[in-house]
């Protein structure tokens, strides 16, 4: 039963020790809280290859295709917000708010 | 016995829960002197760097460390991502953000409208062009590029495109009166500009000018979003470097003892001003201080200094090192040592304002009216200002170092920015959200 305390104990400790802080505001001003780095970086990494894999099949295509006669698309960005909910015991849910930027260039200018 | 042994299990459990919560609520802060500044003259002492925590030492390696895990993670998700190109698309860098809290906590900032981590695809012929304009890019705003050798009517006709475009999004009543306030905005910055001087003796130049104007939908300019549908209008002055040639390059004294309210004089000194960021150079083998950006205004009585303020107050410049010896720099940044002062603008009621737009559409007056009562102006000491630019420095080259630390597979640190605040006092330090902050990183894939 201690063993079980003093592991709980050490546990915490490390979680303590090892966290990310996440920034957010809300009605009563900023607000904290730390989740691991493993658990970061495992939910980031999979939220930025969803994102990023529904935004480069259309771009791709988009680009191969040219749908557009006077235009071309030259680069674009996919950008990742996050939105965590938070419970009494920490962080409950991290949600990705995808944006795409498209940016496009009249074909023209490539020759002048 | 039995019972006895239910009460400690329980008050076991209590304890653990109890040090759990404790732990998510335990933060490790940047020391205080990095970002909490003195307000008044007198307060503003030695400035002693401050070594920080070996507890915060750690907390910003596990955010590097969990970033970079976190894009070499997307590589292994992504069904594209470990394709060195794809069909002529590239995959080059990876950008994300870090912001810190007024009590010294940095972090990731998970708030609707900022992006944690952006990725930037380029198609592979053209990635020198836009990384060279990314910067310029980079914006929800509509833009347009100005330069100092167009005609009026050039840059009349491009206004008249920028007001028919707003129109027609049905965003804006009046286009009539929105294209006079981006003429009258536009050619009270020209003759700003026709003042500035040859700075190209002193570590950094001005190269470029931004105007960030908000509309709101009568047409008119206003100084701050509202939460209506604004339309963000960005325009960029470049420099032409001929233009710049005008003056003769030796800079007469009064050049070098730069003034007070002039827009020329705030130009001069912070050209010579920013040469703290040149004397120790380089960070480490391979970083180089690249430029700074600055946002001024003009008060409604002409005075023009550094705006403490976010929005579209003012408008921003941008400064790029010079190429000339360090020694050369740094003669006419001696020389200029603690000559004159420059003005900072504060725009008090910025914050109410700012508070007011989550609960309800501020009106175009309303915006109006709490702008041009707002603003005050403080003088500052340009050897104080110097002091705080090298705290700033060290500052920098402190997340240069942590973040070169983190080995990783696929990506490299490319470059990092920081965002700085300035106090009444002259004292420099780390902006802090609520401010208008934050520590910018980019890696690019190897």
């Amino acid at each position: 039963m201690c063993r079980l305390f003093l592991m709980s104990l050490v546990l915490c400790c490390v979680s303590c020790m090892s966290g990310i802080p996440i920034i957010g505001i809300d009605e009563e001003g900023v607000k904290n809280i730390k989740i691991t780095k493993s658990k970061y970086s495992k939910k980031m990494g999979e939220v930025l290859a969803d994102v990023h894999d529904a935004a480069i099949v259309p771009a791709n295509r988009l680009a191969l295709e040219g749908h557009l006669d006077h235009w071309e698309l030259r680069w674009f960005n996919v950008g990742v917000g996050i939105e965590g909910k938070v419970g009494i015991i920490g962080m409950v849910s991290l949600a990705a708010r995808p944006r795409i930027r498209l940016y496009f260039r009249r074909k023209y200018n490539r020759e002048s | 016995m039995g019972h006895f042994h239910k009460i400690f299990t329980l008050s076991n459990c209590l304890i653990v829960i109890l040090l759990y919560l404790m732990s998510r609520t335990a933060y490790s802060a940047m020391p205080k002197s990095w970002y909490d500044l003195e307000e008044s003259p007198k307060q503003l002492g030695s400035v002693r760097w401050e070594k920080p925590s070996k507890d915060f030492d750690k907390e910003v390696d596990d955010i590097f460390e969990a970033q970079g895990d976190s894009y070499d993670a997307l590589l292994q998700e992504s069904n594209y991502g470990n394709l060195k190109s794809l069909n002529g698309w590239e995959l080059s860098v990876i950008r994300s953000q870090l912001a810190l809290t007024a009590d010294g906590v940095l972090g990731v900032l998970a708030l609707k409208g900022t992006v944690a981590a952006e990725l930037r695809w380029f198609k592979k012929s053209y990635i020198k062009e836009m990384e060279a304009n990314y910067d310029l890019l980079s914006t929800d705003a509509a833009h347009a590029t100005l330069s100092m050798d167009m005609s009026d009517t050039e840059i009349n006709n491009i206004l008249a495109k920028i007001a028919d475009k707003a129109a027609g999004t049905g965003r804006i009543r009046d286009r009539g009166l929105m294209l006079e306030g981006l003429q009258d905005r536009v050619n009270k910055t020209k003759q700003m500009l026709f003042s500035v001087p040859d700075t190209s003796v002193f570590p950094f130049s001005l190269y470029r000018l931004r105007l960030e104007i908000i509309f709101g939908a009568s047409g008119r300019a206003l100084p701050f979003m509202t939460a209506g549908g604004d339309v963000r209008i960005r325009l960029d002055w470049d420099l032409v470097p001929s233009r710049n040639n005008i003056i003769a390059s030796k800079p007469d004294s009064d050049l070098l003892a730069a003034t007070n309210d002039s827009f020329d004089g705030l130009v001069t000194a912070f050209s010579q001003d920013m040469g703290v960021l040149v004397k120790r150079e380089p960070f480490g083998s391979k970083f180089r201080v690249k430029g700074f950006q600055i946002r001024i205004a003009q008060t409604a009585g002409g005075r023009v200094g550094v705006a403490n303020a976010s929005g579209s107050l003012g408008c921003m410049l941008f400064f790029k090192k010079n190429r000339i010896s360090r020694a050369k720099s740094m003669h006419y940044f001696d020389e200029t040592e603690g000559k004159a002062h420059f003005n900072l603008i504060r725009f008090e009621n910025q914050q109410s304002a700012e508070k007011e737009q989550d609960s309800y559409i501020l009106s175009d007056d309303y915006m109006t009216k709490s702008y041009q009562s707002s603003s005050s102006v403080t003088s500052i000491d340009r050897s104080k200002f110097r002091k705080g630019l090298e705290k700033a420095e060290n500052i920098a080259r402190y997340f240069i170092g942590r973040a070169k630390r983190v080995k990783n597979r696929n990506w490299e640190l490319r470059e990092i920015r920081t965002d700085y605040q300035l106090s009444l006092a002259g004292s420099v330090g780390m902006a802090t959200i609520g401010g208008f902050g934050e520590l910018r990183i980019e890696y690019a894939k190897i």
